[in-house]
């Protein structure tokens, strides 16, 4: 079976569950295909050499968006060129849909010629962004048409259309989702409750990490301070000010914490103004964009994980400082709650409370019994319910049931 | 070009100032001749961009560089105003924004006296950030380059004497509005129903709206009948939808978008509170115009904003990223309309008093005349 999973970028660091996904459908006999708008050497690399995101290489197609203006001829005609590998009829199947405009149908003929040549059985757009207005391919290409919604998607794109889902809803063969909050937004925002869907939390692959005991005894003394981390795109739901205030919070009442942030974004300048202002320069360090290995030996330096976001579809820092054993603070934004077990492997508090959030930091570091406890509780957890070997279980029978429903149509 | 600053280049030169412009494209020929000004061509700072393209491959980026650095500082020199080979000499050069004497090393050391102006997050914020080590390391010698330093707060002055600027140098000139300009209405709207609180600003994270928006909810929560219209638009307007909705707002919060300044003016008028939660600021020209149109003040104390408005008198001055006293505030002066109508009559004095646009532009022309020493 052919799928062809949709993405703005890749590979990305910061999405590394895609290329996870991708692999593992792949080890399983899946012919999976990247559709993608930009490709860039920097990502592959950052991945490190030998990371199985390698062996999609050659199954990535780029098929940059049709701006600037100056690039389109050169786009278009090579968009032109991979069209003739499509296969028969389809091209005059696309161009016989006579629901939309010719200049247009041309255009997005262009734009999907990568998706025309492929001829994937499946379809996937992995953010429910890419998905309004390319809902027709289903049935231009007989392919089942599916849409992951990961957060950003529902919580804050469209918000102001209210029927700017309503495409995907009606012409879907099946929409994914990473978890409860998610689907409850989904149907705030129009889907029916009868759609089909189905939730995926992203996993990870516990075999290959080891969890770091908890350091003994209670923390924040001058010569044993706290040794706190965020791990998450320095971008405003993850609600950076919020951590910094909580961190400032815990140096005034005493309490020695050393906070390192790993991730860049947009907002580096923003998160560097913060931590001036709140006198942090000396507690916190931005250790920008780092490789994976790094951020597991960040994990195995970190006594908390301390997540402060606003708006979080699923969050894969949380699972992943649970699988080193770490316990996290963390706000109750979307799906946290579901990701952390609160009073089992962390703190789930009040979103936009730095004040709760230092609470939490101060329990974990005077408690030593209860931090090292949700520490060890914190792989067993994620053994449980994020394993990836019975997410890729999940994936095949989503893919099988999408494409028995689009043969039904 | 930023109204502010062709307000003041106007004002100066009705003030019997011979003034030449030097920037890298030409201000309509109207504008110049109305008010007696010269123009002369300054290149904007060159980057490697703009000489070699974007450069890849090692060998060729660092050849393409250092042929960038000469053509620059060549032409630097030759465009510098105060070159001799230009027909012009100059009494005295003055840089609005403080890059500008980083960027363009053709002005220093030309013996001509260099003014600047410390505005806000070039010293606020950009020497802070971890991309912008240079542009911190490259201060000291700008405001050593300099005569004299305007800074529109003393609340500037201490960020810039942190950051290497002789305090002897500092000349604290505070921005202004022309209260001719922004005038309170007659009469206040009185009506039934919420009561209006407006923002004026570019959506984005210095203005810290998410913070109004807390506020906003505890307000209310607190049983005060409030409703909210930010005007400006920006990359945080995603951001503020969201947080709207999460806040359960959506009936509570307009974002109006992008006004003209006489829609802003309109819109000041035609509210009852201004809300400010800047956590960085110089000090802010809208909160300036909504105390000209005679409107009560709620803002944090970041930058300079304590030196415009008085706590207890012209509004409520509260602190940074703190929305229960946010809250509070806007709780005290949405239930209270005869505090309202105080405050704001006395914020339209403080502006009459202290921040009129003619005082600022002959403070600006002593400013100028001391530096040229004449």
């Amino acid at each position: 079976m052919r799928v062809a999973l949709v993405v703005p970028v890749f590979p990305q660091i910061s999405e590394t569950f895609i290329a996870s996904k991708a692999v593992g459908l792949l080890d399983r006999g899946w012919d999976v295909h990247v559709v993608c708008g930009a490709s860039q050497e920097p990502q592959w690399d950052a991945f490190g050499p030998d990371h199985r995101v390698h062996d999609l290489r050659e199954r990535v197609q780029v098929s940059p968006p049709l701006a600037p203006r100056w690039t389109s001829a050169v786009t278009a005609s090579r968009q032109v060129a991979r069209l003739r590998r499509a296969p028969h009829g389809v091209v005059r199947r696309y161009l016989s849909d006579r629901t939309s405009p010719l200049p247009r149908r041309l255009r997005n003929l262009v734009l999907d010629a990568d998706l025309l040549a492929l001829a994937p059985d499946i379809i996937h757009f992995e953010f429910g962004s890419l998905a309004p207005e390319r809902m027709g391919l289903g049935t231009r290409l007989g392919a089942a048409i599916t849409v992951s919604f990961r957060g950003y998607d529902l919580n804050y794109v469209g918000l102001d259309q209210t029927d700017y889902y309503q495409d995907v809803w009606d012409h879907a063969d099946g929409i994914h989702l990473l978890g409860e909050d998610l689907w409850r937004r989904a149907v705030r925002r129009g889907a029916p409750v009868d759609l089909p869907h189905t939730l995926i939390a992203p996993a990870i692959d516990p075999v290959s990490i080891k969890a770091t005991p908890a350091r003994a005894g209670s923390l924040g003394r001058a010569d044993q301070p706290l040794r706190v981390l965020s791990i998450g795109r320095l971008h405003w739901k993850k609600g950076y000010d919020y951590a910094l205030e909580a961190v400032a919070a815990l140096r005034d009442q005493g309490l020695a914490v050393e906070h390192r942030i790993v991730g860049d974004g947009d907002l580096l300048e923003a998160v560097a103004f913060w931590r001036h202002q709140l006198g942090l320069d000396d507690e916190v360090t931005l250790l920008r964009s780092v490789p994976p290995a790094e951020v597991a030996r960040q994990l195995a330096w970190a006594d908390v994980l301390l997540h402060a976001a606003t708006s979080e579809g699923f969050c894969n820092a949380v699972i992943e400082a649970q699988a080193h054993g770490v316990p996290v603070v963390c706000s109750d934004a979307d799906g946290l709650p579901e990701n952390v077990a609160h009073e089992v492997t962390g703190l789930v508090v009040p979103r936009r409370n730095p004040k709760a959030l230092a609470e939490g930091l101060a329990r974990l570091a005077t408690h030593p019994t209860t931090r090292a406890a949700m520490g060890r509780a914190g792989p067993e957890r994620v053994e449980q319910h994020f394993r990836l070997d019975d997410q890729l279980d999940a994936w095949e029978r989503f893919y099988e049931d999408a494409v028995t429903r689009r043969a039904r149509v | 070009m930023e109204t502010f600053v062709a307000r003041l280049i106007t004002g100066l030169a009705n003030h019997g100032m011979d003034l030449t412009i030097m920037s890298p494209g030409r201000p309509p020929t109207d504008w110049l001749d109305r008010h007696r000004l010269a123009w002369m061509f300054g290149p904007r700072p060159l980057g490697i961009r703009d000489v070699g393209g974007q450069v890849r491959r090692n060998g060729l980026r660092s050849a393409v560089a250092s042929v960038g650095s000469q053509a620059r500082r060549w032409l630097d020199r030759a465009s510098s105003p105060a070159n001799p080979g230009r027909a012009r000499r100059f009494d005295v050069i003055y840089a609005p924004w403080i890059n500008t004497l980083i960027e363009h090393e053709g002005l220093l050391g030309t013996g001509t006296p260099l003014v600047t102006s410390c505005r806000g997050s070039l010293v606020t914020i950009a020497p802070w950030s971890p991309e912008r080590r240079q542009h911190r390391a490259a201060l000291p010698r700008a405001f050593e380059a300099a005569r004299l330093v305007h800074c529109v707060s003393e609340a500037i002055v201490l960020d810039a004497v942190a950051l290497g600027l002789d305090p002897a140098k500092a000349r604290v000139i505070r921005p202004a509005v022309d209260p001719a300009i922004f005038t309170p209405p007659p009469r206040r709207p009185t009506r039934d129903g919420p009561i209006r609180v407006i923002g004026v600003g570019t959506l984005d994270w210095r203005k810290d709206y998410e913070h109004a928006l807390l506020a906003l909810r505890r307000a209310l929560d607190l049983g005060a009948d409030l409703r909210l219209d930010l005007i400006g638009d920006g990359p945080d307007r995603q951001h503020l939808l969201y947080a709207v909705d999460d806040l359960g707002l959506t009936d509570r919060v307009r974002l109006v978008g992008r006004l003209s300044p006489e829609d802003v003016a309109r819109a000041l008028s035609d509210a009852d509170l201004f809300l400010h939660t800047s956590c960085s600021e110089g000090i802010s020209n809208s909160v300036l115009e909504a105390m000209a149109t005679g409107l009560p003040v709620v803002t944090t104390e970041a930058g300079g904003m304590r030196e415009a408005v008085r706590d207890g008198v012209d509004g409520i001055v509260v602190g940074v990223r703190d929305a229960p006293a946010t809250a509070t505030a806007l709780h005290r002066l949405a239930t209270d309309p005869e505090l309202r109508a105080r405050m704001g009559a006395s914020a339209r004095d403080r502006i009459v008093a202290d921040f009129r646009l003619d005082h600022q532009v002959s403070a600006f022309s002593d400013l100028l005349h001391e530096a040229a020493g004449r």
